[in-house]
């Protein structure tokens, strides 16, 4: 049961929610500016309909990994009906927990510890 | 692409109210955008594109959503659980033998009761009475005991056994629903608050 004390307790993350954390770690984004990031960050791969998004969103926020944002950092870009998001502490802390735990599963498979067809991860 | 938002937004009632409330108004205004963008950069044939992405990720999340409202609603019980994905999957395997139209009858009948249940419980009491949740069961046993009949399978004489008895059993929930609702329902003039 993911613990707000304990953020590696939320892990592994699901793409969607994933993609979001990361899209959010440059800047409060609304739905479709969300949407078309993750699109850039993943070259394409992660496509998200507004469903998807907003079911992931209404996840995230329940389990306080982002928040609204009420107040705009550039005034000029602020759209009145649309809602902003914004990674909370706890958030930046499971995004980057993730981060670590799929980098050193990506640095285990570059070593030679898995091979296509070959050995699986783990002790030879 | 108002025609196209208002479609879109009439498809949002597959999704639970209380989603649509909180994200409906967002998810238009998404969708909207999707839209303006690729038939601005790939021409007006894009919409298509951006309808079939869109109806995937409604097909895809709609059932999800519904699901989630469903389990977290305090008042569900195993036996409701059971009720709605038994209706989910019955009415899916009726409809693929389908045999005339009396093959629904029972999955209506359930769906029918348990919509009425939800909002009675949405917007009449918080929690549904031991009552209704023993006629909810009877109901989906009907409709699962019948499935083999409803969808013209070949049936043997222990399958009419067992149906028999599944009907037995689902008739006697009923009575007994039916018989706590009536005890329960208040006698005489309700005394002031």
């Amino acid at each position: 049961v993911p613990r707000a004390d304990d953020p590696t307790s939320f892990l592994p993350l699901p793409s969607a929610p994933l993609h979001i954390l990361l899209a959010l770690g440059e800047g409060e984004r609304h739905g479709y500016g969300l949407m078309s990031d993750v699109e850039a960050l993943s070259d394409g791969a992660v496509t998200m309909g507004p469903g998807t998004l907003y079911g992931a969103i209404k996840r995230l926020l329940a389990d306080k990994l982002i928040e609204e944002s009420t107040e705009r950092a550039d005034p000029e870009l602020t759209e009145q009906r649309r809602r902003y998001y914004r990674l909370t502490g706890l958030g930046e802390q499971v995004c980057a927990a993730e981060v670590r735990r799929l980098s050193k599963l990506l640095d285990r498979a570059g070593s030679g510890a898995w091979r296509p067809g070959g050995a699986s991860l783990g002790k030879a | 692409m108002a025609r196209h938002a208002s479609l879109y937004q009439r498809l949002l009632w597959l999704y639970p109210a209380g989603f649509r409330r909180e994200y409906g108004e967002e998810m238009v205004l998404v969708f909207t955008d999707r839209l303006r963008e690729e038939v601005g950069r790939r021409g007006r044939g894009a919409s298509a594109r951006v309808w079939l992405h869109t109806l995937g990720d409604l097909a895809l999340s709609a059932p999800k959503q519904q699901l989630e409202a469903f389990m977290s609603r305090p008042q569900t019980t195993p036996v409701q659980l059971f009720a709605v994905v038994a209706t989910i999957v019955l009415t899916i395997a009726a409809a693929s033998y389908f045999a005339g139209p009396l093959a629904l009858v029972p999955f209506l009948a359930l769906a029918a009761w348990l919509v009425y249940q939800e909002r009675r419980a949405q917007y009449v009491r918080p929690r549904p009475s031991t009552w209704q949740r023993w006629v909810t069961a009877g109901v989906g046993l009907v409709a699962v005991a019948w499935v083999p009949a409803v969808a013209w399978l070949a049936i043997t004489e222990w399958a009419w056994l067992a149906m028999m008895v599944l009907t037995f059993v689902a008739v006697v929930l009923v009575v007994i629903g039916v018989a706590m609702g009536m005890r329960d329902r208040p006698r005489g003039p309700v005394a002031p608050a």
